[in-house]
């Protein structure tokens, strides 16, 4: 009697001991993540999305183009060889991802709908545009990407040409400009580009339908005509220009300046192409703000693949407060020097020279020529403008495309016979859409849709 | 949990405690306890049961009880000396009051260890017999002869199937252990380590990623893994649970097998003093061969001079001219290493009486390291407490409480420019990296910098001087950890015994790690100062009852519970740009940014569990248990899980009806268990979440925070959340047998296959990025174990004089990824580099082979069998001439006409599987030769086979200094007179082609920067001469006459002093990542292993 009755207490001592705590597996902090905020709003989604889109424009696809055009030399392990185009299908992953995920096209959207929902259509446009630059962007690099059931559900989103996607994109800005004549606060100095500025957003929705017509030139030269009358509504005056943000924060510092000065000093220098061939015969006024001199007022640019030796070559006017690259050099996007030379071309390419030439003068005063040309006309017209415009594109992506539409500089092949035309697909996306196309029938080396026409590259200036 | 707990606590509270009686007239007990042979036996345990009395035995076997006069009443009482290795063995005696007994024992060797008890996990025990798995048993005497003071690393060449690698030779570097091969993905793949009951901390914390290069897994320095709090000379013995059914017991935590570790405690009898001291040396093994024949320059022209203070920058690549005849050369490597001395002091003091024992040991560690320079030396201080107390006849109460002061301080290596081999190993061979600051300037000057500028003091130097690393920069670990128990055990009847333990376990990591001002990874001067805070509270009930019907037929069933709550808490902030060039502090910094890491962690568990074993006829153990887990890492669809076990192992010689101990076949064991243990998945995988992470420009460094000009940003995490988590499950059956053959089992032989299979292993499904999401956490692949572990164990001589024993051990592992669902690559988190890295690849779909996880993933030249198609030349594999008759795997050459160098391989554009980590076998040769009062014991480790990139020739073959560059402007062949360890084909086979700077190790594929990773995998199989010791000991009386002790013990010992292995890196035997990645087989200018010298003395009181 006296030992079950212990055997009870000892058996209701033991159920106590393990019952008494049904919330333990449960709760705050236990089964979600006390880490990590789960809701945000548009403002401060806007402001990751800017730092985003400015590491995906002025990083290593920045750099890699630079190479390609050969504005700039790699001059040091991965950059030597990838200047000669030896490049995988990993080296751009993180890149090609980022067009999506977090900072991208996800975020761009939760904008949207968002600014949406509050009837913020001027904030509405602004993310329109934002949307643009990335796929556009997109592209122009790689050709056909998923983007019409991109982020919507679809567990493999497929691709889609990019003659559909620059179509859509032409829509995506002309909603946008009208989005941002509509009402609403808009971002305001939340927006560190452009201040919420209405003006600005839509200029520059201009300057970038002026981009995309003049990319599907090569296909239909009607194009020439439509980017002339965007370019026309484009960014009006260089205190328009659309830049990246920078400062002089370590977190904030010119991507640049990261990579050339405390990264990687010595894997990338000056082009001699840009140097050597074209800034140097100009006695271009650009020099010092683009280049370090080797000895006071000497430039040279470097040959792909040649390893640094910085008696030879210049590098990256980084160490100045207010040379391209240095630590809170807010690089330029979209300008009006280059949306001037838009109008340039495009009115060569429609017949109307005077208001080529005009532009042309127009904008290299701007930049410090003192001496207007005169008389120049025909291909040596296009060639002055373009050789102008590669020099103002120094270290912007849009170099790339200008280059595959006029062959104006003559580039010379690093690799085979064709001057470099598109990345490789990022291998994540490769490898986890069962919808990707492949490579393969777009070839190593290959050419986007936009782009059929190979440049003659024979090199000679 | 705090609720949980109390209820228990009270329960132990409800008991009184009674006083107790004194009286006079006291009994003493003492004797020898020996083998068979004569050989004097120390440490038997020699034990009144009855009255709860107990000795140990000493060096020369001696051992003394005194019975308190209180219980002596001339009663005849049972003494039983145990040992393990021996029989058991009880003789009765008569206590007298005030009488001296003299009792002798002699043991007889019992190799198999029937009749010991064994603890099997979560408070249950059982008999060596009576296991249907194997058994894998380190005692103490094996832990202390490896002379390593990291418990973990002191396992390594212990037991079949059971791999340990220390990261590295330096002071505190942690140790990885794998046991029965990798099966999970996301984690550290780490055994759960339990002391005296309680799961313990054995994490390696890696400074956090995102606090900027070079705090990161591939960077850095070495970290110590927490099980280095403990002092090796504290433990008793250990069990390695290697298989599933063996470690069932712990369900959804055992998943990577478990170590349980019980410590050692008083005895009763006469207060027992030890001092040991030890001094060990430790010196490097083996480096990189170095070419000492070019110099600094480009193209075969040496640099220009530059002149002081110019900051003139030079080329990074040692292709210039041949050094001109007497031009002095250094030996980057070994002039940055020294013979690191460690000083190791322990005592210990222990003793008891009938009801309460004591055990106190403290030690100081301090090893200076064998890196020159002032930051490198590791440091503990540990002591131990453990005492249990009888409180009544039927409960026992216990407590066991260790301090641990853990401090290192590291020095910077790997893929980081800041890094102490990364600089020097690509220093030109003139070039003397020992004068480390500019005579001119003060400040740091390296062979691409080498006349500093004034004010050059925050400028890169492109690689930092070694030197400039050891002496400047700082990398420290300051951990204060306890952890302990308090159990109670308690006998309401005879047959059933309730026990109750609680542990916690508390750790304080302070680091700092800093970089000085010039470092070429921050030029600025970078202070990344971080806090790690460890917590885990523990507690396991469990009821044993014990029955027996009849005697053919008992058993015992168990019942138990336990709850588990574990945090892991960050703090780290990191600051830039040092205003002063010291101290290294926060405030010193000119920005503190963001991203800092502020995080914590929360794992709950709550188990239940119960176990019933059966045995038939004294000869047939069955044993059938259940788990069932319960874990807020679960996803809310999937809360529970149940893992099951079961065993059965018959003694078939007792059915034979031979006699043990007789004939050949002595005894016999035929075994056979299933079970499953489980992985929980990480926490926090079952919501979407925002970031507020850096975003990175591709793998370069640079980065811009999502929080930009003061305004905070936030961007939608790339894990997409997964709300039916559960846990990984590995179901495991193993068979095998226990044998011993002659006459005192002078022969015994055991071996066990297993067949093991990991499902609904976790991993990050890569989701396309055009979704939004880049990962979810899916249960998503199937791996695969299958071994075989044979060991043979030898006692040809037992004679009073002199004793030999050998052992040989054989196992093998065959790791597979059967199968993952959704993608064909699963990239292990942290485990390399773009090129290459660690990776699951699901079977080819072509050929199905398989391969193993952690297969080395990264680029290969084209290479025939690949269906790889070439421009001109077409598919290589179809067209004719090109790979016809070539075996696959043959490297391709072109001709040229594809536009390509003739004669030269190419470049495949796919990620190839290209190298298995994994040995095909391990083994080990053990002997102890012992004669007269000498002992000679000796260990041979063998790894044969595995792989090893080796990342350090690959980045050397670039800068021109390793040795292999020395054929440059030589014309060579391919496959003839350069390249020979792979097959070519293709249309360039026996083309002489140039091999130089510009065609091949620069321009060309011939380096890791220019060219596939596949070029520098190597095998690293190793033999290795583990440990060699020489030791006598004095316990002649003139020994206590003269210094006052019983005994004294010298001992000088070898640890790893030959390395036989193929391997032209530095020792084989060494891991890029810490024991938080269990990625093995990657080589990028980490540090290399020791060897070492020990001399240690034991002074017995």
């Amino acid at each position: 009697m006296r030992s079950s009755m212990r055997l009870v207490a000892i058996v209701a001592v033991l159920a106590l001991g393990s019952g008494a705590c049904s919330d333990f597996l449960t709760g705050n902090g236990i089964s979600n993540d006390p880490n990590a905020p789960t809701a945000a709003t548009r403002d401060q989604r806007l402001v990751a999305v800017e730092a985003a889109m400015d590491v995906q424009i002025t990083g290593d696809i920045a750099r890699s183009v630079c190479m390609f055009v050969q504005q700039c030399a790699g001059t040091d392990r991965q950059y030597a060889t990838r200047a000669k185009y030896n490049t995988t299908s990993s080296d751009f992953d993180t890149q090609f991802t980022q067009i999506w995920i977090g900072g991208g096209l996800v975020d761009m959207r939760a904008i949207q709908s968002d600014a949406q929902a509050a009837g913020d259509f001027v904030y509405e446009g602004i993310g329109q545009v934002l949307e643009v630059l990335d796929i556009g962007t997109g592209a122009d690099l790689w050709g056909d990407i998923p983007y019409s059931q991109a982020v919507s559900g679809a567990a493999d989103p497929m691709y889609d040409s990019q003659q559909s996607i620059y179509n859509a994109l032409l829509g995506v800005l002309s909603q946008a400009i009208t989005n941002l004549a509509g009402a609403g606060s808009g971002p305001g100095g939340v927006d560190l580009w452009y201040g919420g500025d209405k003006t600005k957003w839509t200029q520059l929705a201009h300057t970038l339908r002026a981009r995309i017509y003049l990319h599907l030139c090569e296909r239909d030269a009607t194009n020439y005509a439509k980017a002339l009358a965007e370019a026309k509504l484009g960014i009006a005056s260089s205190a328009n220009d659309f830049t990246t943000y920078q400062s002089s924060s370590p977190t904030e510092w010119n991507l640049w300046y990261q990579f050339d000065v405390v990264q990687r000093a010595g894997y990338i220098a000056a082009g001699a192409e840009l140097v050597d061939s074209i800034m140097n015969k100009r006695n271009d006024p650009r020099l010092a703000a683009y280049f370090a001199p080797i000895t006071p007022g000497v430039y040279h640019g470097a040959l792909e693949g040649q390893a640094f030796d910085p008696t030879l070559m210049s590098d990256f006017a980084a160490g100045r407060a207010s040379g391209a690259a240095a630590q809170s050099f807010r690089q330029p996007l979209a300008t009006w020097a280059e949306n001037e030379l838009m109008i340039a071309e495009a009115a060569y390419q429609t017949g109307d020279q005077v208001t080529a030439l005009g532009a042309l003068n127009t904008e290299e005063a701007a930049a410090g020529f003192t001496t207007p040309l005169v008389g120049v006309s025909g291909v040596a017209l296009l060639d002055s403008i373009m050789v102008e415009k590669y020099v103002v594109m120094f270290q912007n992506i849009e170099a790339w495309s200008d280059f595959k539409r006029e062959c104006v500089p003559d580039l010379a092949p690093q690799a085979g016979t064709q001057v470099i035309a598109r990345l490789f697909y990022g291998l994540t996306e490769q490898t986890a859409n069962t919808n990707a196309e492949s490579d393969l029938t777009n070839a190593p080396n290959g050419r986007n849709w936009n782009d059929p026409n190979p440049c003659p590259g024979t090199g000679a200036i | 949990m705090r609720t949980c707990l109390l209820s228990l606590v009270s329960m132990v509270g409800l008991v009184s405690l009674t006083s107790m009686a004194h009286a006079q007239q006291p009994v003493t007990i003492t004797g020898r306890v020996s083998s068979e042979g004569g050989t004097p036996l120390p440490y038997a345990d020699v034990r009144i049961p009855s009255l709860a009395l107990s000795a140990l035995s000493r060096d020369a076997g001696v051992y003394a009880i005194l019975v308190p006069g209180a219980r002596v009443t001339g009663q005849q009482v049972m003494l039983v000396a145990r040992l393990l290795g021996y029989k058991p063995e009880s003789v009765s005696v008569t206590l007298t009051p005030g009488a001296t007994v003299t009792q002798d024992f002699t043991l007889v060797a019992n190799p198999l260890q029937l009749g010991e008890v064994v603890v099997t996990g979560a408070g249950t025990v059982s008999e060596a017999e009576k296991l249907g798995n194997v058994r894998n048993t380190v005692d103490s005497s094996q832990i202390i002869r490896s002379d390593e003071s990291n418990i973990i690393e002191a396992l390594a060449g212990k037991a079949p199937n059971v791999q340990v690698t220390s990261q590295a030779g330096d002071a505190g570097a942690s140790s990885f252990i794998q046991i029965r091969g990798a099966n999970t993905i996301n984690g550290d793949g780490q055994p759960l380590i339990v002391v005296d009951g309680v799961p313990v901390d054995n994490s390696t914390q890696v400074l956090n990623p995102t606090l900027g290069n070079p705090s990161n897994n591939v960077g850095s320095t070495v970290e110590s893994n927490r099980g280095a709090d403990i002092n090796p000379y504290d433990i008793a013995s250990i069990e390695i649970l290697k298989g599933a059914s063996a470690a069932a017991i712990y369900g959804a935590r055992a998943g990577q097998g478990v170590i349980l570790i019980t410590t050692k405690s008083g005895q009763a009898g006469p207060t027992q003093t030890t001092f040991r001291t030890e001094v060990q040396s430790n010196n490097v093994t083996q480096g990189p061969a170095l070419q000492t024949t070019y110099g600094q320059g480009s193209e075969g022209v040496s640099v220009t001079p530059c002149a002081a203070g110019s900051g003139c920058r030079q080329t990074s690549g040692s292709w210039g001219a041949a050094l001109a005849p007497g031009t002095p050369t250094y030996d980057h490597f070994s002039e940055l290493f020294r013979a690191g001395f460690v000083t190791d002091n322990d005592l210990t003091v222990s003793g008891g009486d009938d009801r309460t024992t004591f055990y106190l040991d403290g030690e100081y560690l301090h090893n200076n390291g064998d890196i020159v320079g002032p930051n490198n030396h590791w440091q503990r201080s540990s002591v131990r407490l453990k005492g249990t107390e009888r409180v009544l006849s039927n409960l026992t109460l216990g407590g066991n409480v260790a301090y641990a002061d853990t401090r290192g301080a590291y020095v910077e290596r790997g893929s980081n420019v800041s890094g102490l081999l990364l600089g020097s190993l690509r220093s030109p061979p003139e070039f003397n990296d020992a004068n480390y600051l500019d005579p001119l300037t003060g400040t740091q000057r390296s062979f691409r910098y080498p006349d500093p500028a004034l004010g050059s003091n925050v400028l890169t130097r492109g690689y930092d001087n070694p030197f400039f690393v050891l002496n400047d920069d700082q990398a420290d670990s300051r951990v204060g950890r306890v952890f302990g128990n308090v159990n109670a055990s308690y006998l309401p009847f005879s047959w059933l015994n309730v026990a109750d333990v609680v542990g916690v376990d508390y750790s304080n990591d302070e680091r700092v790690e800093a970089l000085a001002q010039s470092s070429s990874a921050f030029p600025g001067g970078q202070v990344t100062s971080a806090d790690y805070k460890h917590l885990g509270i523990d507690q396991t009930l469990t009821a044993t009852a014990t029955y027996s019907v009849s005697p053919q037929f008992g058993g015992t069933l168990t019942f138990g519970q336990n709850l588990s709550s574990r945090s892991v808490r960050v703090l780290a902030d990191l600051g830039q740009t040092l205003i002063a060039p010291s101290p290294f502090t926060l405030q010193n910094t000119t920005t503190i940014s963001l991203p800092a890491n502020d995080s914590v962690a929360f794992v709950h568990d709550e188990a239940f569990f119960g176990q019933s074993t059966f045995d038939l006829w004294n000869q047939l153990y069955l044993t059938a248990g259940m788990r069932n887990d319960g874990s807020s890492t679960f996803g809310s669809a999937n809360p529970r899980r149940w893992f099951p076990k079961a065993s059965i192992a018959w003694e078939f010689t007792k059915a034979l009806g031979g006699g043990q101990g007789e004939g050949l076949l002595n005894y016999g064991k035929v075994r056979f268990a299933y079970g499953q243990t489980g992985t929980e998945p990480l926490p926090y995988q079952t919501l979407n979440v925002l970031s507020t992470s850096a975003i990175p420009d591709a793998g370069f460094g640079p980065f811009l925070s999502a929080t930009q000009g003061g305004l905070g940003g936030l961007y939608s995490g790339n894990v997409e959340g997964q709300d039916s988590l559960k846990p990984e499950v590995t179901t495991e059956w193993e068979v095998g047998g226990d044998f011993a053959l002659f006459h005192g089992q002078r022969v015994d032989l055991h071996y066990t296959y297993y067949h093991e299979q990991s499902t609904d292993v976790i991993f990050l499904l890569p989701l396309p990025p055009s979704t939004g999401f880049q990962y979810q956490a899916r249960n998503a692949a199937t791996i695969s174990n299958i071994g075989h572990e044979l060991s043979l164990n030898l006692r040809p001589i037992q004679t009073a004089s002199v004793d030999w024993s050998i052992s040989l051990s054989w196992a093998k592992n065959t790791n597979t990824v059967d199968a993952l669902q959704g993608t064909s690559v699963v990239l292990i988190p942290n485990a390399g580099f773009t090129d290459p890295q660690g990776a699951a690849l699901a079977p080819n779909a072509m050929t199905g082979q398989k391969y193993p996880l952690g297969e080395i993933y990264g680029s290969d030249f084209v290479r025939c069998g690949r269906g790889i198609v070439l421009p001109v030349y077409g598919n290589i594999d179809q067209n004719s001439g090109q790979c016809l008759g070539a075996p696959a795997g043959a490297v391709f050459l072109s001709d040229g006409k594809d536009g390509n160098p003739a004669g030269y391989p190419l470049l495949d554009n796919n990620y190839e599987p290209i190298g298995n980590p994994f040995p095909d076998w391990t083994g080990s040769i053990q002997t102890a030769i012992r004669i007269k009062k000498w002992t000679i014991t000796g260990l041979l480790d063998i790894k044969h086979g595995g792989q090893m990139w080796n990342g350090t020739k690959g980045a050397l073959s670039y800068f021109g200094t390793s040795a292999n560059t020395l054929v440059r402007g030589d014309t060579l062949v391919f496959g003839q007179s350069f390249y020979q360890q792979f097959t070519f084909a293709g249309p360039g086979v026996g083309m002489k082609v140039p091999i130089d700077q510009d065609n091949w190790f620069q321009g060309g594929l011939g380096s890791g920067f220019t060219g596939p990773s596949a070029q520098f995998i190597e095998n690293a199989g190793f033999v290795k001469l583990r440990e060699i010791a020489i030791a006598y000991s004095f316990d002649a009386p003139w020994v206590k006459r003269t210094f006052g002790f019983s005994a004294i013990d010298v001992r000088i010992s070898g640890r790893n002093l030959v390395t036989w292995t193929s391997y032209t890196g530095i020792d084989p035997e060494s891991t890029l990542f810490g024991a938080d990645v269990q990625q093995q087989g990657f080589d990028y200018f980490g540090t290399p292993q020791t060897r070492s010298f020990t001399v240690s003395l034991t002074l017995h009181h």
